[in-house]
Parts: structure tokens; sequence; C-alpha cells
């Protein structure tokens, strides 16, 4: 029977949000023309036809192995970074990177064009029979003829990488000629380069042969960033709409009409706490769908803009909206009447939101970037980008579960703890 | 007839930064409201209505005494007292955005209704309160009277042994309202009980068995019409229609033997005289004296108003 009740108010709030069409229009419409707008200024498929040097990062984990003499993956920074061949000069403008992370976001960006991540174990397994070094290349496809240059040429050395590695033989008892196999893998790489550029001057397409050793090429697309920043923050001006409810029924006296009927006063918070959550969950669910919509068919590339781990993407989904919620709650809770919570939740949602880098990456920028940690839209949204383009699983997003449904908890707490203490008479 | 509602030593005393105010007298509230009776509280605003039909209806915890209705307590057992009552708040505590019929079914479920009983009740009331064919029209779409009419039939869902209905005819038109106070007496005559506050002296004048005529959070009187028109004995209220009349002419006026109090209110000197038929022609003469033009005058039988004006010296519209 209390279900039944708890359900009823709940289902007034949601078929309440979801007829109001001004409210849908803000909260479905809007964020989704942003994250448009954003996504086709950072990588809408622009063509630009000068050929500038691509961008490179190198980041180099490799720790090589006792059985050769040189990390393969120094090979990646010698050649696109250290020292590059004269005729590459042109082509690439190589650095090393350090965070990954932060290097990820500057595809995003457009800070960066391409990131190759040599893995610790590369070398290793590389040398393993049967086994194969995985190399991890990321690039915004929106990067353009610069991109695609530098990938192939990544893809190139990687080829003849892998052909050498063929000759390779685990327990190789001389270091002298350890050396030597391993100075010509270098020598290869960089024939192959010279062979690569010189074709590019003659304007031949380079043909691109990424087999390469596993060679395992993710795509980014930067609604994978910004979709998420801004679902999420809509998600919470939607459910600040939810919580001021509680509010407004106070003004017109629905509240205490529903207090006046035989049930206890938790059905009534009860209903409005599932009314709240469920419409935070229906609304991320619609904008993520317009987000796949949107990346799939009108920027036409087929990335997974939340990922393909189905269990994650419901976990940081489920625990997102209930940080939300509980947060919405928390600002209702405090502000005086309807009218002094929706501007005190607008203000400190878009607070929050921009510090959680909704609307710009802020992880690396100092201080932001640790109060940002304080934020569930930083929690949230790293919570899918995991998922997305660092191609995380399950395991990789508990934090950030826990960390949210640990804000929630502490949210509702204080939230229940204040609507106790305003609605005692 | 048998008492269905007592109010023992009510009393609610609100605190700063609100208060203090305080609603009852020391020791509180006594009344009794019997089963199958209109009682009227009237009283001007702010003069307590709301703050009891709030401790009634356990939405105010008292801070003294208790009221015990069908058997139950309020404080003790307020969801056994929540199920005998329909409360009809003097807002429109109505979901705007929902229909009539989203509205009945949703506190026709939290009165406990469910399935076909629901669906069957929320038919009858949409009946009963004349909405049927804008049933599924927004709130929000409605006339104030339409809306006041819902309002009033949120409340007889689970059909309730006793109806509060804090002042429903506020700011509505003349024939919204007579619809209203026909639709109270026919649920009275139903064998409804019936608790309804007013600030209408007409209102309560017409409704009521039984009167309770409330201010400053006192009760000031007590009983039904013909015994609280007693107690002005056999004073009338004559209005003369009097745009600003000098404080002198007032103060003359009063004076007259047997006139016991003259008040003004907006253009209208209110004399409370024994007899007023007989003191009429010295007040005319009075006023002539003064030069002033009389518009109109009036003399009223003795009622609420006169009751009033008497025990508070304040009309009761102020
Ligand atoms: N929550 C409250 N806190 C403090 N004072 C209140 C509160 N509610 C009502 N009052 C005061 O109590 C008095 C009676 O109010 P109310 O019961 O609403 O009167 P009525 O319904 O007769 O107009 C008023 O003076 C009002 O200002
Ligand atoms: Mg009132």
């Amino acid at each position: 029977m209390i279900w039944r009740k708890i359900q009823a108010i709940a289902w007034a709030d949601i078929y309440q949000a979801l007829t109001d069409r001004s409210a849908l229009l803000f909260n479905f419409a809007s964020p989704l023309a942003i994250s448009m707008i954003i996504g086709a200024a950072f990588g809408g498929g622009s063509n630009d036809v000068d050929v500038e040097a691509a961008k490179v990062g190198v980041l180099n984990l490799d720790t090589g192995s006792t059985q050769v003499e040189q990390a393969f993956g120094d090979i990646y920074t010698q050649v696109l970074v250290e020292a590059p061949p004269e005729e590459l000069s042109d082509f690439i403008d190589g650095k090393t990177i350090t965070d990954e992370k932060k290097a990820r976001r500057q595809i995003g960006d457009g800070d960066l064009d391409v990131l190759v991540v040599v893995p610790e174990d590369f070398t290793a397994n590389v040398i393993t029979p049967d086994k194969g070094g995985t190399l991890r290349i990321y690039y915004n496809p929106g990067a353009g003829i610069p991109g695609d240059v530098a990938r192939s040429i990544i893809d190139g050395m990687t080829t003849q990488l892998n052909n050498q590695n063929i000759a390779l033989q685990v327990g190789i008892p001389y270091a002298s000629e350890q050396a030597a196999r391993n100075n010509q893998a270098v020598d290869a790489a960089v024939a192959y380069v010279r062979q690569a550029s010189q074709q590019l001057r003659e304007k031949e397409a380079i043909t691109l042969n990424r087999v390469s050793i596993e060679g395992d090429v993710q795509e980014f697309n930067s609604l994978q960033y910004f979709g998420p920043g801004m679902a999420i923050l809509f998600m919470t001006y939607a459910l600040s709409n939810g919580a001021i409810s509680i509010l407004v029924d106070q003004r017109n006296w629905t509240m205490q009409r529903i207090w006046t009927t035989p049930s206890p006063r938790t059905v009534y918070l009860g209903g409005k706490m599932v009314g709240i959550y469920v419409t935070g969950i229906f609304q991320m669910l619609i904008l993520m769908l317009a987000m796949i919509f949107a990346a799939n068919v009108v920027f036409g590339s087929g990335v997974a803009v939340w990922g393909t781990d189905a269990i994650g993407i419901v976990l940081v989904l489920a625990s997102v909206v209930a940080a939300g919620a509980g947060f919405a709650l928390v600002i209702a809770s405090f502000a005086k009447n309807p009218d002094q919570g929706g501007s005190i939740s607008t203000l400190v949602l878009t607070i929050s939101g921009l510090l959680g880098g909704a609307f710009l990456p802020v992880s690396d920028v100092p201080v932001l970037g640790q109060l940002s940690m304080l934020t569930l839209n930083r929690w949230g949204l790293d919570g899918f980008t995991t998922l997305s383009f660092d191609g995380g699983t399950v395991m990789d997003i508990l934090p950030n579960v826990a960390v949210l449904l640990g804000m929630a908890v502490v949210f509702f707490t204080i939230a229940l703890f204040q609507f106790g203490r305003r609605f005692r008479s | 007839m048998a008492t269905f509602v007592k109010l023992d030593h009510l009393r609610k005393q609100y605190s700063p930064p609100d208060g203090p105010y305080a609603v009852g007298p020391k020791e509180g509230v006594n009344l009794e409201i019997l089963e199958g009776e209109i009682f009227s509280l009237l009283g001007p605003n702010g003069a307590g209505k709301t703050t009891i039909i709030s401790m009634m209806s356990g939405l105010l915890t008292p801070t003294a005494g208790d009221v015990v209705l069908g058997g139950f307590s309020i404080t003790k057992q307020p969801l056994d007292v929540k199920k005998q009552i329909g409360v009809v708040p003097q807002d429109l505590a109505l979901y705007p955005n929902l229909s009539a019929r989203q509205n009945l079914n949703l506190f026709g479920t939290l009165y406990g209704l469910s399935g076909k009983n629901l669906s069957k009740r929320t038919d009858e009331v949409l009946e009963f309160i004349d909405l049927k064919d804008r049933a599924n029209d927004k709130i929000s779409e409605y006339s104030g009277g339409m809306k006041r009419r819902v309002n009033i039939g949120v409340g007889l869902m689970h059909r309730p042994k006793m109806l509060f209905l804090d002042e429903p005819t506020v700011a509505i038109d003349p024939q919204s309202r007579r619809n209203i106070l026909d639709t109270v007496k026919e649920l009275n005559q139903q064998g409804m009980t019936v608790l309804y506050t007013t600030h209408y002296m007409e209102e309560a004048q017409e409704l009521s068995n039984r009167i309770g005529i409330i201010d400053h959070g006192q009760i000031i009187a007590l009983g039904t019409l013909d015994e609280l028109v007693k107690t002005v004995g056999e004073y009338d209220v004559i209005r003369l229609t009097l745009p600003e009349p000098p404080a002198l002419v007032v103060e003359r006026l009063g004076a007259i033997p047997n006139i016991q109090r003259a008040e003004t209110t907006d253009g209208e000197v209110r004399l409370i005289a024994r007899d007023g038929r007989q003191q009429l022609p010295e007040a005319i003469r009075i006023i002539n004296e003064a030069g002033l033009a009389l518009h109109g005058v009036e003399i009223e039988e003795p009622n609420l108003e006169a009751v009033f004006l008497q025990l508070t010296g304040r009309a009761l519209r102020d």
C-alpha cells in the first residue's frame, strides 16, 4: 500500500516533468545543441588541404626486456621525437608525453593530433613468440590530413618493426648481436619513413597498412567528452526542478494536503525522491541515445560515444543520477522559497558543471583540477570517458561509482535532515 | 446529538522569529463539535482559523492539548483520525498541470483507494462536482469556481465522516459561491459533519447549526445563531452612508442616549442602538446640523456582525 502511494506521488512528478514543454526543450534540446556545436568545432571532419606538421605525442612506458638491449618503445621516441630523419620533420612535430589522460584531452581539444602509447610490457610481449605487443594509437578523426599522415607513418614504422621481429629470437645470447638487430630495426623504420615521405612529396597516397603488431587503434570523438559533460549538467538542472517542486508543493499546500491523508510523512518524501531519480535516469537515457544518433548520423563517425561496456555504463549512469538527485535536494532543502531555490540551483549547478569540466577540460588546470574532484560532474564525466575513449571496463569505473554513491548517501542524508527540520511543526 | 470532535485545551504558540503569536488562551481552546452538524468558525483574517484546522488535521503539532475525533487522538493516532476526515485547504491545493481526474486519482490513492474502487469513486466525485465533461483538462485551464470545486472534490474521495473546509469561497464569483454553499448543505444532509471557517458572516449565518466566533486566537463567543444574537440583546445596527464624517460628529452620534457605540468604516457610520428606529431622527438631526449630506440609511436587525462589533469594537471585515 505504502509503495503504491509512493509510486502515485512519483508518477505525478514524472508526468509533470515530461509534459512540461518548455522544460523539455531546455532539458533535452539545449544540451544536445551545445554538445553538437562543441563537437563540430573540435572535430566535425574539417578537411584542411594544407599539410601541416602533425602534432604527435609519444608516451613511452616500455620497460624493455633483459633479452634486448634497446626497448622497442625507444625506437618510436627516437624516430618521432628525439632524432627524426630530416625528411620527417616537415610532417611530424613530435614531443614526449608523460600524462596519458592529459594527452587524450589534448586530442579532444585539437592540441594534439595523434598519441602513441607504448605500454610497459611492449618489448617483452613483442619478443614472446605467439604473443605480440599492443601499441595504442589515439587520434582525432577531425584532425584532417596531418593526422592521417602521422598515423600512416606510425603504422608503417610498426610494420617494419614487426617484420624485423620475425627474425628476432627469444634468448639470443650475445649482446652485440642484439644490438645489431635492434639497430637493424631502427634502420628499417627510418628507411620506411624516408620512402613514405618521398611518396608524400610526390603527392602519392600512402597506402595504409594497419596490421602492425596487433595495432590497437582507437578513435576519439569530441562528443565522447562533451556529450557526457553536457548530459550530466542538464540532468542536474532537470533534477533541481524536481527538488524545488517540494518547495512549490509547500507553497501550493499540495504537500500539506498530502500530509492530511492517512499516509506517513515519509511517503511524500519517498515519492518525491523516486520521482526525481526516475526523471533523471530518463533524461540521461534520452540524451545518451540522442548523442549516439548525433555522432553516427550527423558526424558519420562510427564512434561509440559512451563506450561499449553496458554494465559499466549502467553503473555510472545509476550512480551519477543518484549523486545529482541528492545534490539537487540539498540545494532545495536550504532555499527559502521556490524562486530562490531556482536561482541558487542554477548558479550552484552551473559552477559545479564548470568546475567538473562540462564546458572545458579542467583536470590539468592547477587548483581547478583538484577542486573539480569535489564535483559529481567530474566523477561522472571521468566514469563515462573511462568507458569510452579510455576503453575501460567495469573494474576501471568502480572508484567513480563508489565516490558518486558516497556523495549520494551524504547528500540524501543532509537533505532529509534539513527537510525534516524545516517541516517539523 | 453525540459529540464527534473534542478540542481539549488546544493551544498553539508560534515562536520567534515568526511569532510570538498564540492561538488559544492560556488554558487552551475547549470546544465540541457534534455529529452531523455544520459548525462554523467565524473570524477575521489572522484570527487563528487555519491554525486550528491544521492542528485538527495533524499538520501542526499543538503546543498543548489534543483533539479527539471519532474516538481517536490526533496526537497519538493521527492516521486513524485522518481516515475519517477530508480536508479542503484555504489555498487551491491541487497540481495545476494535472487534470481534475489525475488529481482525484492521486489523492484517492493516498487515501487508500485503488483499482476499480478508485476509478469508480473518481467518476462519482466528478459527477458530484459537475466537472465530468472537463475531467481531463488541466486544472490550470479551469475557472476559479471550477478549481474550488475540484479542491472540495479531492477531500471527498474517501467518503470521510467529517469535512474541514477552510474559507472555501474566497475570491470567487457569487454564482460559484452559491454553488459551494449548496454543496456543503447537500453533504451535510447526507450525514457529513462539517467544520466550516469563514470571515463572511452571511455564510456562517446561512449554513451553521452552531458558530464559534474567533478573534486574536481566542474563541470569544459560541452558540447557535439565535443564542449569539441574543447576547447583543435588542440592539440594532444603523448604517449611515456618510463619506468622511468629522470625528466630532461621530462622537456626538455616539453620545445619543440609547446608542451604545458609533464606528466609522469606509464611508459608513455604524451605530449600535437599542431600538434603532426610535434613535434615527435624532441622529439625522445631528447630521443635518453639521451640514453633512446623508447618502443612505439602513437599519439591520441584530446579526453576527453586530455581535462581533459588540464584542470587539471592530467590524468583521477589517
Ligand atoms: N507558521 C507560523 N509562524 C508564526 N505565526 C504564524 C504561523 N502561521 C500563522 N501564524 C500567525 O498566527 C495567526 C493566525 O493565523 P491563521 O491561523 O492563518 O489565521 P486565519 O486562518 O484565521 O486567517 C496569524 O497572526 C499568523 O500571522
Ligand atoms: Mg486562514
